[in-house]
């Protein structure tokens, strides 16, 4: 038992919530970034909705369990009330995100979006970051009661909240990590072109773009080149594996963030996959991390670094 | 709620997000909305074989020589649907014909035929054996093979 706490106490030790609760930066900048997830969740839901055009014409609507209303009454007419519904309780949410049940409607609205997207086969992954941190986001309490001192436990609760979407949105790319890892290590066992080939780059762009029948600014200039693509994408390999593990060490957590939407980034100029949305959530979960302490420095970063830090750590 | 039940109850979302995440893999369709594997090109297209599709002649103008799939842009456009979405039709289509299930080329065909708007169209199915880079840069397969033709809506 003694183990498992010491364990416990060196994983979790950089985001102590007892500690931070009683830290009146660490609170506002937790409680502002869920204040701007709603107003942004607002913006997107109108980016979404003047994109009418894009709903029209799509074929083989088969609506997922979610909307599962939606199969009797047809493609249009569910669509049109998913579209007025994801923003009708973005707005309400952008004004009473204080409280619970308009940040339970906001959820709603964006998952039923999410399922009305997802139904035409194939499940659209984009958007699935936003669905559960949505859903994270219902059990914030209210700490914007006006004229009132907000309690510890209520401070708690906030960022504790607050640390789950951030955990959630990292394991989700620790996930795609394990995964590029498994996938490169079976390949490199069977003598095929792995993940960490020179060449491994330049063949996910080449399958990819016939399928999606896209022709992006620096695909061809990868396929080309592959040995200036290979250091990204072995690198991101490495970057999304050790996710969870910046979500534990504040320290990182920008410059995972960045180095993420790198990703996203690269990913659109030579792939043309745009997976804007979790962009935004890394911004707002991120950029502004309410566990971060301004007197962290860069050795901190380089310390707390996976594999390099810990070496370093065991010669020093 | 108390903070302690909070950190034990999300401790839970985050096991069952992750594991049903990876169980959702040996699924039929690879996730079980709402787990996901989050396993995205998790492995490196080798040489490959599988199926596409060439358009023949689609609302009365013939395409000499026939449209592939990687260049039937228009078609995508107008329905506002990524051709990626029926990638996996034609695979399905593709597998039926090899099998000789009658249910899954019914099913996979009245789901590819509605790219046409109901437009009459002529296409034919082909198992390809191709490697990616060569491909893209030849537009040539290695292998071709005619496994199917078909008019749509007959």
């Amino acid at each position: 038992m003694n183990l498992v706490n010491k364990l416990y106490n060196w994983l979790t030790g950089p985001v102590s919530i007892s500690r931070l609760a009683n830290e009146s930066w660490s609170f506002l900048k937790a409680e502002t970034s869920v204040r701007y997830f709603y107003y942004i969740l607002l913006y997107l839901s109108f980016i979404n909705f003047q994109w009418w055009d894009n709903v029209a014409n799509r074929q083989n609507f088969d609506a997922i369990w979610p909307i599962f209303w939606g199969n009797g009454l047809g493609y249009e007419t569910t669509a049109t009330v998913v579209q007025f519904l994801h923003l009708a309780t973005a707005f309400l949410a952008a004004i009473f995100f204080r409280h619970r049940w308009a940040r339970f409607l906001a959820f709603l609205g964006m998952s039923q979006f999410h399922a009305l997207e997802s139904s035409f086969g194939q499940p659209t992954h984009q958007w699935y970051l936003f669905v559960f941190v949505s859903l994270l986001f219902i059990f914030i309490p209210d700490v914007w009661k006006k004229g009132k001192e907000v309690s510890i436990g209520a401070k708690k609760n906030l960022l504790l909240v607050f640390w789950s979407a951030q955990a959630i949105t990292f394991l989700s790319y620790s996930m795609s990590g394990l995964g590029k890892f498994l996938g490169a290590y079976y390949q490199y066992s069977i003598g095929q072109i792995h993940g960490f080939s020179p060449h491994a780059f330049a063949y996910q762009i080449a399958d990819w773009l016939p399928k999606i029948q896209a022709d992006p600014v620096l695909g061809s200039f990868i396929i080309n080149h592959p040995l200036v693509g290979w250091p990204f994408y072995a690198g991101i390999h490495f970057v999304m594996f050790f996710a969870l593990w910046a979500a534990f060490r504040p320290s990182l957590q920008k410059l995972w963030a960045f180095s993420l939407i790198l990703f996203h980034v690269g990913t659109y100029v030579t792939m043309d996959i745009s997976f804007a949305p979790p962009i935004i959530l890394l911004i707002l979960l991120f950029m502004n991390s309410p566990f971060l302490r301004p007197e962290t420095t860069v050795k901190d970063t380089v310390r707390d670094f996976p594999v390099v830090g810990w070496l370093l750590a065991k010669i020093t | 709620m108390s903070y302690r039940f909070l950190k034990y109850f999300f401790a839970i979302i985050l096991l069952v997000y992750f594991v049903g995440g990876l169980a959702s893999r040996n699924s039929a369709k690879g996730e079980l909305y709402p787990f996901f594997s989050w396993f995205l090109f998790d492995q490196v297209p080798n040489e490959k074989q599988n199926f596409t599709m060439r358009i023949i002649s689609h609302g009365g103008q013939r395409h000499e020589p026939p449209l592939e799939f990687s260049q039937a842009t228009d078609i995508f456009r107008t329905i506002n649907q990524s051709a990626t979405q029926y990638f996996y039709v034609i695979q399905d289509l593709g597998y039926g014909i090899l099998n000789g299930n009658d249910r899954q080329i019914e099913n996979a065909r009245e789901r590819l035929e509605k790219i046409f708007l109901g437009m009459p169209a002529t296409y034919e199915i082909l198992q390809v054996r191709y490697d990616p880079v060569q491909y893209w840069r030849t537009k040539e397969f290695k292998e071709l093979k005619i496994i199917g033709v078909y008019e749509s809506g007959k």
